[in-house]
């Protein structure tokens, strides 16, 4: 049995899943967002915290159990962009020079693990958005890939057309604010860059769920080992450790770096390389650096399940009365809860099938950079979607059923009746009207023309309303609702459905 | 302008290329007596009226009482079909066009040689996707399909061209799918509906999904640029599914509850007269309704229903 060819085949297949959940419709999203991202490090770690003893924390439980049998395994077999990075310097094998033994460099990413706890134990998520390693593909697949494969798909659909086939649609990317762009396409640089430089150093200098996994795999049941009788030094292994963490001089493989991806086990001739169960913590030569890591995950294990208890928050939206409010979609509960929860992965960005979801920058503050926002002059919230809270791995929108979702008040509706057409043309609009879900605008005649009214109580703030109003700037606007809250259902009172007068001949002319 | 005049001309040479082609028609059917004693001897109706029917067999005996699909169809021509699919509701609510109907129509007009029937609409509420569901949700893409047409797209502004309309109040200029301009034959398809701000949606307020930017209308004056568009181009024969009326809460609808059963069709060339009648259907007087007044008034077409060669049938009776 071949461990390597195993590790390719499953992590292609999760690749390819993911490719899949990012890149495709609304239907295939779904379907496969539940499995897939059910084993997210990040995601399912807050899931963990957020939510004690809920089946959906068994997730976190199950990965953290295995990662302390089988070691980093997650980097190389689930982690999206760990395949990305693998992908990068398979296809750059031979313009490249081999992968050489790097010496540990543990300063920088034990401060940036730690500086990202402790930040979002404080309320700041700006590194866990910038740095998770799902989250950050999530973007590079939502945008920079996603306008690719749209524009690819859309070329085609054109030459279909020309034939009058209407098989494929032409498919709108949703709206990607340049700062967004830059910094998935800047990010992919940087992983590009490692990656072909110097293997997986992403993995082991930057990103903070690998130096996580790393102090727990020092710890972990399975690990490589050298048996230092069968090793003849030839450094094939070291030639294909993609994670530099072989040491020729000690004959010692570092485990708090090692990807086990099998690449050495399957390079060594000698068959001087084997993944076994180990027993015995590393020997005291080792021990001096992980002792301190081991305080050092311990804080940060620690630290992260005390975020629970500590809600202290960096930034309160409830105390800034000014500020423009996003709105969030249904699902979210309240702006805190959106904001202490999301990764800013932007699936729900890019499943939503009326793209009025679009990522935002800094409009949550520099803590909740890059979540998502609803915009109602890309799109509308439709009435019968509920694909965001569906797909989102977090928590941040948890999954409504339809009949919930049509009662959760996301924001409401205000008229500015000196913008709007009827009251200044005295001419029947209706545009907010017609495309109102809920009945919470309707029409009142004064003097043969119909005027909206708005009745509050039936609002959701699903924005089809303000998308439509032709006015510019529009006259009818949702503003957020801060804490979303429950709508009145509407029951029309029982009409009387006159039938038409008749003539003889039975038709009413 | 003289206008009046080529409409004229244009009309008895359409007349007369009906007439012989009933003629023609009813030879091949082998039943001419039936068509010469309602329809050859007459002149063709202006309207025609049926009740009591299922969608599919409605269709059957009006366009039989207009003298045929192929009085409209020639062969080896495009048809466009223009069904109201402007939300993503089921057919009980009564917001978009009976699926049955639509189905039955393209069957017609392939059977009258047409060579491909396109079926699309604009929806009402542009956000991407939502087209897609309303194609969906209202049965009529599948059924659509499953009847030989071609479902083209409408949610594409790469769609439209630029036309002006050069005798038009308000909607001076607007962008038309180039479908409409097109396809040979121009059939439309509405359903007959309550809405909220114009009374009524029928066969007038059903061309609104045939331009891009239908923003425009509730911008200028929503009931003028309705009339307005028919300045541009009438459809070659109007179809109004009267089967459910909505009678509240429209264009979107709320539940079957609020949709009356009339099971009734009208057919006409005349837009205006099919909308006069259809209001008449709903039970308010089309004088009420402004943009069948404004037709009226652009000479469009005649919403003086005394004034039609009237064709009624109810059927099983």
């Amino acid at each position: 049995m071949n461990l390597k060819k195993i590790r390719i085949t499953i992590s292609t297949a999760v690749f390819i899943l993911f490719l899949l959940t990012f890149l495709g419709d609304e239907a295939t999203s779904t379907a496969l967002s539940d499995t897939l991202l059910y084993f997210q490090f990040t995601p399912s770690l807050l899931q963990f915290i957020n939510k004690p003893g809920h089946v959906i924390g068994l997730g976190f439980l199950l990965l953290f159990l295995a990662s302390m049998i089988f070691g980093r395994f997650y980097c190389s077999f689930f982690c999206p962009l760990g395949i990305l990075q693998d992908i990068f310097i398979w296809i750059f094998k031979s313009h490249r020079k081999k992968h050489t033994f790097q010496r540990p460099y543990r300063l920088v990413p034990c401060c940036l693990l730690l500086l990202t706890i402790f930040i979002a134990v404080l309320g700041s998520f700006s590194l866990v958005n910038l740095l998770d390693p799902y989250s950050l593909f999530g973007r590079i697949a939502a945008h920079p890939f996603k306008t690719l494969v749209l524009w690819i798909n859309n070329m085609i659909v054109d030459v279909f057309e020309q034939f009058d086939m209407y098989a494929f649609m032409v498919r709108k990317q949703h709206h990607i604010p340049f700062s967004i762009l830059t910094v998935s396409i800047v990010s992919l640089g940087i992983v590009l860059a490692f990656s072909i430089i110097s293997g997986r150093s992403y993995c082991n200098t930057i990103c903070p769920v690998g130096t996580l996994l790393g102090i727990m795999s020092r710890f972990s049941l399975y690990r490589f080992v050298i048996d230092k009788k069968k090793c003849r030094s030839c450094r094939s292994c070291i030639s294909v450790c993609k994670a530099g963490c072989i040491d020729m001089d000690k004959l010692e493989i570092d485990p708090s770096r090692c990807v086990t991806c099998f690449n050495c086990t399957d390079a060594c001739q000698k068959m001087a390389l084997d993944y076994k169960a180990q027993l015995p913590i590393p020997s005291s030569g080792q021990w001096v650096p992980s002792k301190r890591n081991f305080l050092i995950s311990t804080a940060a294990i620690g630290g992260t399940f005390l975020s629970t208890a500590f809600p202290v928050r960096l930034s309160s939206f409830e105390t800034e009365q000014n500020r423009q409010v996003p709105i969030i979609p249904p699902g979210s509960k309240s702006i805190a809860h959106f904001t202490q929860h999301c990764t800013a992965c932007h699936l729900c960005v890019s499943v939503c099938t009326t793209n009025v979801m679009e990522p935002a920058y800094l409009d949550y503050g520099v803590s909740g950079i890059m979540q998502p926002k609803l915009n109602y002059l890309q799109g509308h919230c439709d009435f019968n979607c509920n694909a965001c809270g569906q797909v989102c791995p977090t928590g941040a929108i948890a999954p409504l059923l339809l009949p919930e979702k049509k009662l959760t008040r996301i924001g409401t509706v205000s008229l500015n009746k000196e913008k709007c057409i009827v009251h200044v043309k005295k001419k029947h609009c209706g545009a907010c009207g017609e495309v109102c879900p809920t009945h919470a605008i309707f029409p009142v005649e004064k003097g043969f023309v119909l005027f909206p009214e708005i009745d509050i109580d039936y609002c959701i703030g699903c924005g089809a309303c303000e998308h439509a109003c032709p006015t510019k700037p529009r006259a009818i606007t949702v503003t957020s609702e801060i804490v979303h809250s429950k709508t009145k259902k509407y029951f029309p009172s029982a009409s009387a459905l006159q039938p038409a007068g008749k003539h003889d001949n039975g038709f009413p002319f | 302008m003289n206008k009046p005049n080529s409409r004229e001309r244009r009309k008895f040479l359409k007349k007369s290329l009906a007439a012989g082609v009933a003629v023609g028609g009813s030879l091949l059917w082998g039943t001419p007596d039936r068509l010469f004693a309602k329809v050859a001897a007459s002149e063709t109706p202006d309207l025609v009226a049926v009740k009591n029917g299922e969608p599919d067999d409605m269709f059957n005996q009006a366009i039989t009482m207009m003298g045929g699909m192929k009085k409209f169809v020639k062969k080896g021509q495009t048809v466009l079909v223009k069904p109201n699919i402007s939300f993503p509701r089921k057919p009980e609510i009564g917001a978009t066009t009976n699926p049955l109907l639509v189905k039955s129509i393209i069957a017609h007009c392939f059977g009258a040689g047409a060579k491909k029937v396109y079926v699309f609409d604009n929806i009402s509420l542009s956000s991407y996707g939502m087209a897609h569901k309303c194609y969906k949700e209202s049965g009529i893409g599948e059924a659509a399909k499953s009847a030989g047409a071609l479902v083209a797209p409408g949610d594409n502004e790469k769609y439209y061209q630029k036309v002006t309309i050069s005798n038009a109040k308000t909607l001076v200029s607007t962008e038309v799918h180039e479908l409409v301009l097109e396809a040979d034959v121009f059939i439309n398809v509405p359903i007959l509906k309550n809405h909220r701000y114009t009374h009524q949606s029928i066969a007038m307020k059903n061309l609104m999904g045939v331009v891009w930017d239908r923003m425009k209308y509730h911008e200028s004056d929503l009931e003028q640029s309705i009339a307005d568009f028919c300045l541009f181009k009438t459809p070659d024969l109007n179809i109004v599914d009267a089967y459910r009326v909505m009678k509240r809460f429209g264009p979107r609808g709320s539940t079957p509850e609020h949709v009356a059963l009339e099971k009734t069709l009208l057919i006409s060339k005349d837009i205006v007269a099919v909308d006069a009648a259809a209001s008449k259907v709903y039970g308010m007087e089309p004088e009420k309704v402004r943009y069948i007044r404004l037709g009226y008034e652009l000479n469009i077409g005649n919403m003086n229903l005394n004034e039609l060669n009237i064709q009624r049938h109810v059927m099983g009776g």
